[in-house]
């Protein structure tokens, strides 16, 4: 009896954390690809085979025509969406979930409408949208930024189908947030503002910083939407996908494995810090 | 309208060629910084009436620049820090005009017009001044009234080189509005280990033995055209050339392919991925493009100019209506015609180049690239090459729809 | 400064409500006008109210919408069953890693999605490692089995791409519990799920393998379909009951999985929704029958220029979705959808 439940005691230790292993691994696949495809020398012109092993592609990683600038175009967008759309769906975030007010499930529902929306008609819509912003009355209203398409309109795109995602993910969060711990706080004296800043916003900070994550995700991902906004600008996945009629260098992969290790090392960066910031937090909170 | 967000893209691109180093003498330096801080005329340039507006020739005229030009990825030649042209930059050298070369700025004919489609309808400046499309969708322009006409007086290396097979166009006979700038073969390709034999026609790709073990292109064109002749040497379609398929020939072409895709004989159809699937054994023989295959085979990979004959399109220069720099563009298209040039830039590309004389001048840089018969097509399968068929835009709504019924969408 | 209490809500929204309005609500009345125009992209479109389209739309592509239906279905549930014990194993074994486990679970979008299919595409190949391991190592399948451009290829593709959308909702819903309420259910009910466990494991294996092997079309759905999947049944109803009555407990059936009943919703509609509306995977891991909504849509737009049936098609998906949505919403409550209380 006491072997069985051993070993009953041993699957339950073990089995998911393999399986969490397993699932890892397979999610991560395609990386560990593209990592050892960026030590690849092809013999042609893509980097489907492998030729033999070589550092060039490291050695000149933007040696490709107008990488550059796909890559900062990208990154920007990335960036300045993801601050935008966080800070837009937060704010919805916290109307929808701590008040109740008339028009709340409509606009529930509302923000669940972007993500039903197939991206190849968020693209197209709003392409439409711009080339008519080039003719009167809607040139002078919006005075011709969306028109010619560039850096601003994938800009405009990206922080539009970034805010849905935002809601949804800090709304996760807020749900069961204890409001006595705020109720507490305003008894203690302080106002509305504080309040949120010193003691909701801490808090809920975990799930905004994970709605902000998977904002930047979807931004540098985007492929669809920005295809149709882009104009003469470039961001790094349409770069990949103009250039994979004549060639797939790759440059391609060693620029993934750059932007791959940057954010791991971000991660676990704020990994080690949250951990001690947590460990001292834990020592002032300990109950009693 | 957009004249102002031009000009700062521009003066942007044309800073950073000036700082990616590249050797210029002080004079073009001198002109280039000039050129490139002159803002285009607001409404000027506009030439407003889709006819015939037959630029003033001969007279000393001076290029302007910065010529703004976009082309497909991988088309133009590059030293081994793998962003400076050495065609470009000889350019610039030469004229003392800088060039925006906007690499990969065209990766679908039917994106990037759509990119320029609301200028050319409104008889403004695209911001353009040569652009590179395919046959079918250079038709298109050129039948919209959207083209420059070319004049031959600054072009007599591309007049006197242009290969014959490619003059004579139905779109553009007298070779007014375009130029090509490289062309590619559409034939069939196979897996020599995978199929364990020859494959020299389009109906081999139909041989029982091959079952789930064959892809055919998603590009319409491409596969209709082969198809169609390939019934048309069974006997099994009209007379009409494969650049004149119309509706009925669609027809029977689908007729004689459905019963293939839906017993899944025919597995897909697809754009290059081919290439990954030879290599994975996944697929052992389907219509494939000539350059692909001529960069990027694998050991064991054929490349076929079928028995019915193969396809050739090809990219085309052209210059847009309103373009600011013609002149410069005019200049740019004879620059690549010169043989000596013509042949670096078809060393690097591998695809088939337009220039005569090609063959002879790149054994000079290759050896063995003068005997390619992928980029160099011999004299009997030149006879046998058809260029891709256009269409009415009522026609091309129905055979696409057609199509579609094939391909599943 | 005393604001009404109504409008505070409101004023907070503002900000992204205006932005919706502006590029999302506007962009798209135009595209219903569109989708009720006739025309071409030569002659221009013009607003004639053309219902027919919507008609038409629907009538010409049952095959795909079905597809639509059955591979994002599928890809939920599948996205479902793999994802949710891995977000239990990161949060409630994850300990200092969360956040690390957590990144690489996204880590997929940091390559270029190009990239990610083509991966697959070549380690899902005849001659690739899962192909090689399955029928040379395993004997599994017969000699000529392929993968790539089947449905299985397609589904596989789809539950990859959004296995991060169902394990972020999962893993939030799952963190938030308390966990003296998993010590008390522990206290409560002790030990594995044994009975229930058997019974529903068994049920639920053999019922996951047959409708996959249904809907990728590996039996047919006739009686000789059936019966010839019935080994394959019962093996998976072998499994299914292991893995029921041995690994779950009868506290997380009773107290830890209603718990994370919202993260479940909200993850499967984050699936469901893109996934009948892809199009990558279907084009590049599919063959012509497999092809989905999507990919007529994408089709329409893109080569064809046909905008008014590609709109009316795209107005037909969404229309689908939020009726899911709505009937969801009913069941639930708005709250419920969005992650608000439960």
């Amino acid at each position: 009896m006491s072997t069985a439940r051993r070993m009953r005691a041993l699957v339950d230790r073990w089995a998911v954390p393999a399986f969490t292993a397993l699932v890892i691994g397979y999610l991560l696949l395609p990386v560990a690809i593209m990592i050892a495809f960026s030590f690849n020398d092809p013999p042609g012109r893509f980097n489907f085979v492998w030729g033999e092993f070589s550092l060039a592609a490291w050695g000149n990683p933007l040696g490709r025509p107008r990488l550059d600038d796909a890559i900062t175009t990208s990154l920007g967008v990335a960036v300045v969406s993801t601050v935008a759309a966080t800070s837009l769906g937060t704010l919805i975030a916290l109307a929808l979930s701590r008040y109740q007010f008339r028009g709340q499930g409509a606009t529930n529902l509302f923000i669940f409408v972007p993500m039903a929306t197939p991206e190849i008609v968020l693209g197209a819509s709003l392409l439409t949208l711009f080339v008519a912003t080039a003719q009167e009355p809607l040139r002078t209203l919006t005075g011709g930024a969306l028109f010619p398409l560039g850096f601003q309109t994938i800009l405009v795109a990206h922080i539009m189908f970034n805010i849905s995602y935002v809601v949804v993910t800090v709304r996760a969060r807020l749900q069961g947030f204890d409001r006595r711990l705020e109720e507490a706080a305003m008894d203690l004296g302080a106002n509305e503002w504080s309040t949120f800043w010193r003691v909701t916003f801490p808090l809920i900070f975990p799930g905004i910083m994970a709605a902000a994550l998977l904002a930047f995700s979807l931004s540098i991902d985007d492929f669809i939407i920005t295809t149709f906004t882009a104009g003469t600008s470039n961001t790094f996945p349409i770069w990949v996908w103009a250039s994979i009629r004549n060639n797939l260098p790759p440059q391609i992969h060693v620029i993934g494995t750059i932007i791959f290790v940057v954010a791991v090392g971000l991660v676990v960066i704020s990994t080690i810090v949250g951990n001690r910031n947590n460990r001292a937090a834990a020592a002032v909170l300990a109950p009693r | 309208m957009s004249e102002h967000a031009t000009s700062r893209i521009q003066a942007a691109l044309s800073r950073r060629r000036f700082l990616q180093g590249t050797t210029l003498a002080g004079f073009g330096a001198f002109l280039a910084a000039c050129s490139g801080g002159s803002s285009p005329s607001p409404t000027g340039a506009a030439s407003p009436a889709p006819g015939d507006t037959t630029p003033p020739s001969s007279g000393p005229q001076q290029p302007t620049g910065p010529l703004n030009f976009a082309n497909w990825d991988a088309y133009v030649d590059v030293e081994d820090d793998g962003v400076t042209s050495p065609t470009l930059v000889e350019f610039t050298e030469t004229y003392g005009v800088e060039v925006n070369y906007a690499n990969a700025q065209i990766e679908d004919n039917a994106g990037f017009v759509a990119t320029i489609r609301p200028q050319l309808q409104a008889g403004v400046d695209t911001g353009w001044d040569l652009i590179v499309l395919t046959d079918w969708m250079a038709a298109k322009i050129v039948e919209a009234g959207w083209a420059e006409k070319i004049d031959e007086a600054n072009i007599p290396d591309a007049v006197a080189n242009l290969r014959d097979e490619l003059k004579g166009l139905p779109w553009d006979p007298n070779q007014e509005y375009h130029y090509p700038w490289q062309s590619g073969a559409t034939g069939i390709g196979y897996n020599s280990v995978s199929t364990g034999r020859e494959l020299t026609k389009v109906a081999d790709l139909f041989d029982p033995a091959f079952a789930t073990k064959v892809t055919l292109l998603n590009e319409v064109r491409d596969t209709l055209s082969l198809i169609h002749r390939m019934l048309q040497a069974q006997g099994l379609a009209s007379d009409n050339p494969s650049e004149e398929l119309t509706v009925e020939d669609v027809q029977a072409v689908v007729d004689y392919v459905q019963p293939f895709v839906d017993s899944g004989h025919i597995r897909a159809f697809t754009g290059n991925e081919y290439l990954a699937d030879f290599g994975t054994g996944t697929t052992w023989a389907a219509i494939v493009w000539s350059g692909d295959l001529a960069s990027s085979a694998g050991p064991d990979d054929v490349f076929v100019y079928p028995e019915e004959g193969s396809n050739i399109w090809t990219d085309n220069m052209l210059i847009p209506k309103g373009a600011k720099n013609k002149y410069t563009a005019e200049l740019m298209v004879n620059w690549v015609y010169d043989v000596e040039r013509a042949a670096r830039l078809a060393n690097w590309i591998y695809y088939i180049s337009p220039v005569n004389g090609v063959a002879d001048a790149i054994t000079e840089l290759d050896p063995e690239a003068g005997d390619n018969p992928l980029l160099f097509p011999p004299a009997d399968v030149v006879a046998k090459q058809h260029p891709l068929p256009n269409w009415s835009e009522a026609d091309e709504s129905a055979i696409l729809d057609l199509f579609s019924t094939l391909t599943g969408e | 400064m005393r604001r009404p209490r109504w409008l505070i809500p409101w004023l907070l929204m503002a900000p992204g409500l205006l932005w919706l309005l502006a590029f999302f609500v506007l962009p798209n009345l135009q595209m219903v006008a569109m989708s009720l125009s006739s025309g071409t992209i030569g002659t221009g479109f013009q607003l004639t109210w053309e219902f027919n389209n919507y008609l038409g739309a629907f009538g010409r592509f049952p095959d795909n919408f079905r597809n639509s239906l059955v591979y994002g279905g599928l890809a939920t549930l599948l996205t479902f069953l793999i994802g949710y014990p891995l977000a239990y194993g990161i949060a409630f074994r994850g300990g200092r890693y969360k956040n690390l486990l957590l990144f690489l679970v996204i880590a997929p979008f940091f390559t270029s999605f190009l990239i990610r299919v083509i991966s697959w595409r070549i380690i899902l190949g005849d001659n690739g490692p899962i192909i090689a391991i399955a029928r040379d190592v395993l004997s599994l399948v017969p000699a000529n089995f392929s993968i790539i451009n089947t449905p299985l290829a397609v589904v596989s593709g789809l539950t990859y791409q959004f296995l991060p959308f169902m394990v972020l909702p999962l893993y939030v819903s799952l963190e938030k519990i308390d966990h003296r309420l998993i010590e008390a259910a522990r206290d409560l009910y002790a030990g594995p799920w044994r009975r229930g466990g058997l019974v529903w494991g068994a049920a639920g294996g053999a019922l996951l393998v047959g409708v996959l092997l249904f809907a990728l079309g590996y039996a047919d759905p006739s009686l000789d379909g059936l019966l010839g999947s019935l080994p394959v049944m019962v093996v998976g109803g072998f499994a299914g009951a292991g893995i029921g009555s041995l690994l779950v407990s009868e506290s997380f059936v009773r107290v830890t999985f209603p718990l994370s009943l919202p993260g479940v919703f909200a993850g499967s509609i984050l699936v469901f929704i893109p996934a009948i509306g892809d199009f990558v995977n279907a084009e590049l891991l599919g063959n012509p029958k497999t092809q989905m909504v999507g990919n007529v849509i994408q089709g329409r737009f893109l080569q064809q220029n046909d905008y008014p049936t590609a709109a009316a098609l795209s107005f037909i998906l969404m229309a689908a979705i939020l009726v899911a949505i709505a009937i969801y919403a009913r069941v639930l409550g708005t709250e419920e959808l969005t992650g608000g209380r439960a």
